[in-house]
């Protein structure tokens, strides 16, 4: 048990609420002070940070972490802009179509600047050649040529049949066409035998005649059997005419651009393997004449290379650098981070009811744009998008992007999907998001640790002291111009920073959630402007706190309502046995305020139960049942130990009925239960903020300020009596910071505030009667309130035990 | 004496089977298409000559593709001529009706040169279809006539009907005299057997003569220039005027 037990005074004003001196900020007398460069207070995040920029290895990636507001965010983006600039324009990336494998597009990397080029290249090479092919084969040299191999061809068959028709007349048959093919007859006077004529020759004759026809029939089908082959081998000199014809055109073409990658190796055989497709597939070109002598638009200008037939000789820029006007790397922040925006992704077409694609439809995604530099992404949003966490963990890993749509990580995709090359990538990656999600990622993904390396952790606020208050100064100032707001005059200053150190809850400390306070100088700015200010001063300040309070304060406002409506009981003045006011904080979308909460306790003789009823209605939460456990373990082992614990007790927070958590009221229900137990009533125009632990000591709480004003709002209201007053933890002294309005009305003796380390100060206080100790002998002083607490939990035991003795003989003895 | 050019643009086609009708079609349609023709006329023959010879018994024939086979039937080669005749009836008129022009059509019996040299009369151009065995366009062959006038209009036909195919053309000519004064392709032979002779191992994708003038003007004569073509072969002179003479005359 805790010993301390004289009481402490209450607190003097000044250690309710820090007052910071404008003369003190450190600000020039005029004129602006100097800006404020880098980060305040975050050196520890701003390192890691740094770090990751520059580390080359892989897996050093960086999750940012840290409360709203603090400038993560601007806090990466500068430093990895920073950073970036340092750094080489990265290589463009393109694909490029695969001639033997359509369904697997090529890759190629390309220096700075130059995918443009090579694409515009293939595009003139297109227009260019769609009018030089067929210019080429309509020429009167390959038309001559032409024509002289098939000449060539055709007269050889036409020998081949001339050759035999006159060797079959020499043996007096006649070649006869017929629908079905050629048939053999034999001549008499110049003129085919008919079958009667035929069959009144003598026999010898007959067979002469059929014999040199069946001969003569073998030699014709072996004429007409090879014409396919002659045919095949014409059109094989054909197609050798014609590529020799439409190399030299292509070749002429191709010079020009070879000569100016010549340096590059991958495009000098990509433009080989195009030359080769070009000159086997001709064709096409010819076709696209044929359409436009069909077309309305000049031939002359037709830009060809939209045709999508001549797709495959298009390049498809995935990312381009121009080393002209990029600053090093890039540094990309994706917005939309779902697995296209990320990866990729491949379009289709719809033609004829199927869907088409082909390498041009690849479009790029951020970490094709952000290859060789930064990208920076919200974790929570990488998270929630479906497979875009995985996807990003994989490229991490394999160090390249592979494009597949979702269907086919899914395995549902039953169409041919293209397979293009996965693009190394060599970047690092900037995550931001809350500790929540870093801590869940930890625990529960085996991949993360290794992927991000690096935590950069933005703190919440920054010890108070001169330097950090100079710099503070500074960085309004900084901030406020950054914003094009007026500068804050040295009062506005004071005030913003009593602001910062309120929002720390902390009076020892200054918020880096500046983002709040950019807020606040924001709509201060706007009272300055409206009242012709050209600086914004305390009191603009003064009125955006309080309008942003008043604005957030509704629900404050009727609660404070029924209260003075006495619709919900709250006592601020009297004493009642087993009541007590205890402190809540209630709040939303950042507002918090307190509010008065009357907790009673009952107590009887049971079998050592105490009934915490919120938790029976599962309105209390697991920290407000701990709470209430721990008030059990120090009964337990402070009274009445020799004999059985023997109370049946209950706690509630009366009037409530939503969810409460959280131990800050156990030291008010605490003393609610030695109230009941000892009969002692408690001050009602006194409010118990504070948890206990099971030695009795008063522990820490938060929302202190919140709690205190909420106590002070209901008994101004109903107005101040000199005697009210809050009991806080002593450890949670360094955390006022109070509104001006209740410091004075402590400086003007109408209301205190005391800080209590153990519950024997607290009792003490509350009920005018000192706690106790035990002497030598164990016993409690008579009249204290231990002793009246003990002698009753033993009157309980003994109650429990006669009436175990009248109902189970035999049995009282042994409980 | 100067002859009057084609006024009336009268076209008859005559082919013995639908692979004959075809290639002569091809070459009707560009003549169509360049005004040359705007009457067009078909005219089956049908030859007894070899749906009696299929009545052998160990009749064979040798197949387009170089197949040795049975002839067929009587009744499955006149149910075949038949299917012919419409096939070559139907894409007769489809041709009318794309090209927008008048069409007949006509069925006979009998030898297929001499019955288009009995029709000639009525038109002003005949085509005697003959299926080719290669696919490639070949040359437009045109004979060159003694009369200069007669040469003109020859050759401006050869020339229309090589553009339309996509080829040359050339003249053969019995002697230099003959001959096309203006420089072309031209081969001239002795006589019309050598002529011939030189027709049958020339890769042609037509031929064409005034049978008015030049030395195949008779059903016999027209029969070998077109068994040494194997081409569709376009006549003109086919008026009244100058009719075609009969055989042996």
């Amino acid at each position: 048990m805790a010993n301390t037990q004289t009481t402490p005074p209450p607190l003097a004003p000044a250690q309710l609420r820090p007052k910071l001196d404008p003369d003190t900020l450190g600000l020039p007398g005029s004129g602006a002070p100097e800006p404020f460069e880098g980060f305040l207070g975050q050196d520890r995040a701003i390192d890691a940070i740094r770090l990751a920029a520059a580390v080359p290895h892989t897996g050093f990636n960086v999750f940012v972490v840290g409360p709203q507001g603090s400038g993560r965010h601007r806090a990466v983006a500068s430093l990895l802009q920073e950073e970036a600039k340092g750094r080489p324009v990265p290589d463009d990336w393109v694909y490029v179509n695969n001639f033997e494998a359509e369904h697997k597009p090529r890759k190629m990397r390309l220096a700075p600047g130059t995918a443009q080029a090579l694409k515009q290249d293939m595009e003139s090479l297109v227009d260019d050649l769609a009018n030089d092919i067929p210019a080429l084969f309509e020429s009167e040299d390959y038309q001559t040529q032409r024509r002289a191999i098939e000449q060539e061809f055709g007269e050889r068959h036409e020998s081949e049949m001339a050759d035999f028709a006159e060797r079959a007349r020499e043996q007096g048959v006649a070649l006869v066409r017929t629908p079905m093919g050629f048939m053999l007859t034999a001549i008499k006077d110049g003129k085919p035998l008919k079958p009667d004529e035929f069959n009144q020759l003598d026999e010898d004759e007959r067979a002469e005649i059929e014999q040199k026809i069946e001969e003569l029939q073998e030699e014709l089908a072996e004429i007409l059997r090879k014409a396919p082959r002659i045919e095949r081998e014409h059109r094989r000199q054909v197609e050798g005419l014609n590529a020799s014809m439409a190399e030299r055109v292509v070749t002429t073409r191709m010079e020009e651009i070879e000569a100016r990658f010549k340096d590059s190796e991958a495009v000098l055989e990509y433009l080989g393997a195009a030359k080769r497709d070009i000159i086997d597939n001709a064709d096409l070109f010819l076709a696209a004449k044929q359409k436009d002598q069909e077309g309305a638009f000049p031939e002359a200008v037709k830009q060809h290379q939209r045709d999508p037939s001549f797709d495959r000789y298009r390049v498809n820029v995935m990312v381009s650098h121009d080393p002209e006007t990029a600053e090093g790397a890039p540094v990309i922040h994706e917005d939309l981070p779902n697995l296209d925006h990320l990866v990729g992704r491949i379009e289709h077409m719809s033609q004829m009811g199927a869907l088409f694609t082909n390498f041009t439809m690849i479009k790029s995604g951020a970490l094709h744009r952000a290859n060789g530099g930064y990208l920076v992404l919200d974790a929570r949003d990488v998270l929630q998008a479906p497979m875009a966490w995985d996807a990003l963990k994989r490229s991490l890993k394999s160090g390249s992007v592979t494009i597949t749509s979702a269907a086919e990580r899914l395995g549902f995709a039953s169409t041919i999907q293209l397979e293009p090359d996965p693009i190394p990538i060599d970047l690092r990656v900037a995550l931001v998001g809350d500790r929540f999600l870093y801590a869940l990622l930890v625990h529960l993904d085996p991949d993360f640790g290794e992927l991000f390396k690096l935590q950069a952790d933005f703190e919440d606020s920054i010890d108070r002291s001169d330097e950090s208050m100079a710099g503070y100064a500074r960085l309004l100032s900084t901030l406020a111009a950054r914003e094009g707001l007026a500068a804050p005059d040295a009062g506005g200053t004071a005030r913003a920073l009593e602001e910062a150190i309120r929002l720390a809850d902390d009076a020892t400390k200054f918020t880096l959630r500046t983002e709040a306070l950019l807020d606040l100088l924001r709509e201060a700015d706007h009272y300055a402007r409206k009242a012709g200010r050209e600086t914004i001063g305390a009191e603009q300040l003064d009125r955006a706190v309080a309008e942003q309070e008043r604005r957030a304060s509704r629900v404050r406002d009727r609660l404070r309502e029924a209260v003075q409506r006495d619709i919900l009981k709250v006592e601020t003045d009297g004493s009642v046995t087993g009541q007590i006011n205890g402190l809540s904080v209630a709040g939303q979308n950042g507002y918090r305020f307190g509010r008065p909460a009357r907790i009673t306790a009952r107590v009887r003789t049971g079998a050592g139960k105490l009934v915490d009823i919120e938790r029976e209605v599962e309105l209390g939460g697991p920290l407000h049942s701990k709470g209430v456990m721990i008030l059990s373990g120090y009964l337990t082992a402070n009274y009445a130990t020799d004999v059985p614990f023997s109370l049946h007790a209950s706690l509630v927070f009366e009037q409530s009925y939503g969810g409460i958590d959280g131990d800050s009221a156990s030291s008010a229900e605490l003393y609610a239960l030695l109230s009941a137990l000892s009969g002692l009533p408690l001050r009602q125009d006194l409010a118990v903020t504070g948890s206990v632990s099971q030695t009795g000591e008063v522990q820490a709480i938060g929302g202190v300020n919140e709690k205190i004003e909420g106590f002070f709002d209901t008994c101004k209201a109903r107005g101040l009596t000199g005697d009210q007053g809050v009991l806080i933890p002593k450890s949670n002294m360094e955390h006022l910071c109070l509104r001006p309005e209740v410091v004075e009305a402590v400086e003007a003796g109408q209301f205190s505030v005391t800080a209590v380390e153990s519950i024997d100060q607290g009792i003490a206080l509350l009920t005018g009667v000192p706690a106790g100790q035990r002497d030598d002998d164990g016993r409690f002083p008579e009249g204290s309130v231990h002793a009246l607490v003990d002698a009753r939990l033993r009157a309980f035991a003994e109650d429990r035990r006669d009436f175990m003795r009248r109902t189970l003989p035999g049995k009282g003895e042994e409980q | 004496m100067s002859r009057p050019a084609i006024t009336r643009k009268r076209l008859l086609i005559g082919a013995g089977s639908l692979a004959d009708a075809a290639s002569a079609l091809q070459l009707a349609e560009i003549l169509v298409l360049r005004q040359m023709a705007s009457d067009l006329g078909g005219l089956m023959v049908e030859d007894p000559a070899w749906l009696s010879f299929s009545e052998r018994p160990a009749g064979k024939l040798v197949t387009f593709g170089g197949e040795v086979t049975g002839a067929p039937s009587p009744q499955a080669a006149a149910r075949l001529v038949e299917r012919e005749a419409r096939a070559f009836r139907e894409k007769l008129e489809l041709l009318a009706r794309r090209r927008r022009v008048e069409w007949s059509f006509d069925q006979q019996t009998g030898d297929l040169v001499a019955n288009i040299v009995g029709a000639a009369p009525k038109w002003d151009v005949v085509l005697i279809g003959h299926g080719r065995l290669q696919r490639g366009a070949g040359r437009v062959v045109w004979l060159s006539p003694a009369d200069p006038d007669a040469a003109q209009e020859v050759r401006d036909i050869a020339d229309t009907v090589a553009r339309g195919l996509g080829t040359e053309a050339v003249a053969f000519a019995l002697d230099e005299a003959d001959a096309p004064a203006t420089p072309q392709t031209r081969i001239t032979f002795p006589d019309p057997d050598a002529l011939l002779a030189g027709l049958s191992r020339t890769y042609a994708a037509a031929v064409i003569t005034d049978i008015r003038a030049g030395p195949f003007a008779d059903a016999a004569s027209l029969r070998a220039l077109v068994d040494a073509a194997r081409c569709p072969v376009l006549l003109l002179g086919a008026d009244p005027a100058s009719a075609g003479r009969p055989e042996g005359q």
